[in-house]
């Protein structure tokens, strides 16, 4: 009889703990607090407020890419996308009958804005259009930033601005997208400092 | 009635016809009379009141080509193919570079960008028009809608069709993404559940396409239009799709509609042609006029054909376009733009013989310059990089990104 009892216990026990391990193992969003956020050993942030990290929760995300938010992904939202080499973007395609803009090996200063515009459109923004094309610095080194603007289908009006730096072979990617009105004038700030540029 | 008044041109079209009638007559509602309204507290009225909010969001959204010219331009077609109507269509041209056109039940079309492309001339858009618009004239919506009811899903469908969101979800709030998503079959069970009720919502039975085409190739003739035009814009369709790098478009090419529940293509062309041949004098295409209309938005509306990145679809779409002999400048700069993205063995030839080509053309945009130098510094051509950059460098030189085609082309 206790023998038995044991052989339950030992089962429900092994049950919980795989139980356990799911609920674990289930996503959920991630907390970025202030500080150095190291994306990668080739770009780190310098975050002043708390982020939301969004991309355990998201389908198609390349690994490659993080999608931060403070407020929400509708009201703002970061791309992180660290290291990218020849045919990995900012998002993964649905499916085999969709193609999305990646990025391949030496991009000129133009394809990388290019690549920055065509992301943002990929995101279902219409009628997206760069300027201000600059050069500026991430994590100490060289890169371009561009602002971008377009339009969500319902017609609001988004403004974005983007970073892209070459590192050999790969690339480093920040893309800050959020409504006109408001939300992309209060966080831009924020984003100059953890990008370290303006 | 419209049905009752047809005539018929060819023994196909007259046995087409009465097998239509002899098998869905029954089915269908009366026809619409010019300035009909629907009666208080009817089924109609209610459809009439949530369409009536698409129409608000098409109205408002972003991918409206709110030009008045080309919105004009389109109510005067309509207004040729179905006159005693002409006052109550309202027509909008949505940006998505997808065949397509939607007549929703209260006398409000969407013309997709994709359709205005494909279009060869305005004979092909007044038959499509004329299609669109009996769907209307015949109350398919109200068909539709019954038809719904009588599912299994009743109360969950019902409720949800009658949703001002539901019906904006299929016929506005649709991206380009999101109707794609309607045809792939891969997608989740959420999203195949939402969009796919949407789809049975709006999909018109195979007998009411029938009748739509015959009734839209009816008033193509009465209108003055060429009697083929009708055959030549399904053929036109199926080509393109047939061109598609995808298999799920390719697959779509045998359907007319985003949702699949058209008669298939091959047999539409057979009974229009059927139709067609049967008028021996020709009627007007009005080929010039219909491209000078279009000419403003070709390079706006290609562009977001190459946001699809389905080359080949791009590419056969442009093999029409061109074949008039004008707006060169623009279609082979967006071939070579094709080339270029597509980034295959041997494309960046291709490019660069596109780009040069364009070149020669006053109404080539001046980018062409740019990027034909960035292709030809890729392909390792130095001097036509540099050339290009230069002349990009002379003919824009207060442009934002001067300063990054002049490091390019000092680092070649």
């Amino acid at each position: 009889m206790v023998n038995w009892i044991e052989k339950k216990s030992f089962k429900q026990g092994i049950v919980i703990a795989a139980l356990a391990l799911v609920i674990a193992g289930c996503a959920s969003v991630v907390a970025v607090p202030p500080g150095p956020y190291v994306v990668s050993p080739s770009m780190t942030l310098n975050i002043g407020r708390i982020w939301t990290d969004f991309s355990p929760i998201l389908p198609n995300q390349p690994k490659k890419v993080k999608m931060l938010s403070i407020d929400g992904p509708l009201l703002n939202r970061l791309y992180v996308g660290s290291d990218l080499v020849a045919g990995e973007g900012l998002t993964k395609p649905a499916n085999k009958e969709v193609r999305v803009p990646t990025v391949k090996a030496q991009m000129s200063g133009i394809e990388q804005i290019e690549f920055l515009k065509d992301s943002m459109a990929s995101f279902d923004f219409r009628n997206v259009t760069t300027s201000r094309p600059r050069q500026v610095q991430l994590s100490g080194k060289p890169a371009i930033r561009v602002d971008l603007s377009g339009s969500a289908q319902d017609g609001l009006e988004f403004a974005a601005t983007g970073i892209m730096q070459k590192n050999g072979d790969t690339y480093n990617v920040l893309l800050f997208v959020a409504p006109k009105e408001h939300y992309f004038g209060v966080i831009l700030s924020e984003f100059n400092q953890l990008a370290g540029s303006t | 009635m419209f049905r009752s008044t047809v005539w018929w041109h060819a023994p196909l079209a007259w046995a087409v016809s009465c097998g239509l009638i002899f098998f869905a007559g029954s089915a269908w509602a009366q026809d619409r009379v010019p300035g009909e309204i629907p009666a208080k507290a009817s089924l109609e009225e209610g459809l009439w009141t949530e369409f009536a909010k698409v129409e608000r969001n098409a109205a408002t959204s972003a991918e409206r080509i709110s030009d008045p010219a080309l919105e004009t331009y389109l109510k005067e077609v309509s207004c040729r193919v179905a006159p005693e109507f002409c006052s109550e269509l309202r027509i909008y041209v949505m940006d998505r570079p997808i065949f397509n056109a939607t007549a929703a039940a209260n006398g409000y079309i969407e013309v997709w960008s994709g359709l205005m492309l494909a279009a060869s001339n305005e004979a092909e858009l007044a038959f499509v028009l004329g299609h669109e618009i009996s769907h209307y004239i015949s109350r398919d919506s109200l068909d539709a809608f019954n038809r719904l009811k009588s599912t299994r899903m009743v109360a969950t469908v019902a409720a949800f069709a009658v949703g001002a969101a539901g019906i904006a979800a299929a016929s506005n709030q649709a991206t380009v993404g999101d109707v794609q998503n309607t045809l792939d079959i891969s997608r989740s069970i959420a999203e195949l559940t939402y969009l796919g009720i949407v789809a049975t919502y709006f999909s018109f039975s195979k007998e009411q396409e029938m009748a739509a085409d015959l009734a839209g190739q009816q008033r193509l003739m009465r209108a003055g239009y060429d009697a083929r035009s009708g055959v030549d814009i399904w053929r036109a369709v199926t080509e393109i799709h047939d061109s598609s790098d995808f298999k799920a478009t390719r697959r779509r090419g045998a359907v007319s509609s985003v949702f699949n529940t058209h008669p298939i293509n091959a047999e539409r062309i057979a009974y229009l042609e059927g139709i067609a041949k049967s008028v021996p004098e020709k009627g007007d295409l009005n080929q010039d006029s219909y491209r000078s209309k279009i000419r403003p938005f070709l390079k706006a509306w290609l562009n977001r054909t190459l946001e699809m990145r389905d080359y080949g679809y791009t590419l056969n779409l442009l093999d029409r376009l061109a074949k008039p002999g004008t707006d060169l400048g623009v279609l082979q700069f967006v071939r070579g733009e094709v080339y270029r993205k597509r980034n295959q063995v041997g494309d960046a030839k291709l490019a660069i013989q596109a780009f040069q080509e364009a070149s020669k053309y006053s109404e080539a945009p001046v980018e062409l310059y740019r990027e034909l130098g960035g292709v030809a510094a890729s392909a390792g051509e130095r001097d036509v990089a540099k050339a290009a950059f230069g002349k990009y460098l002379e003919l824009a030189p207060q442009a934002e990104d001067a300063w990054l085609v002049k490091e390019t082309m000092e680092a070649l």
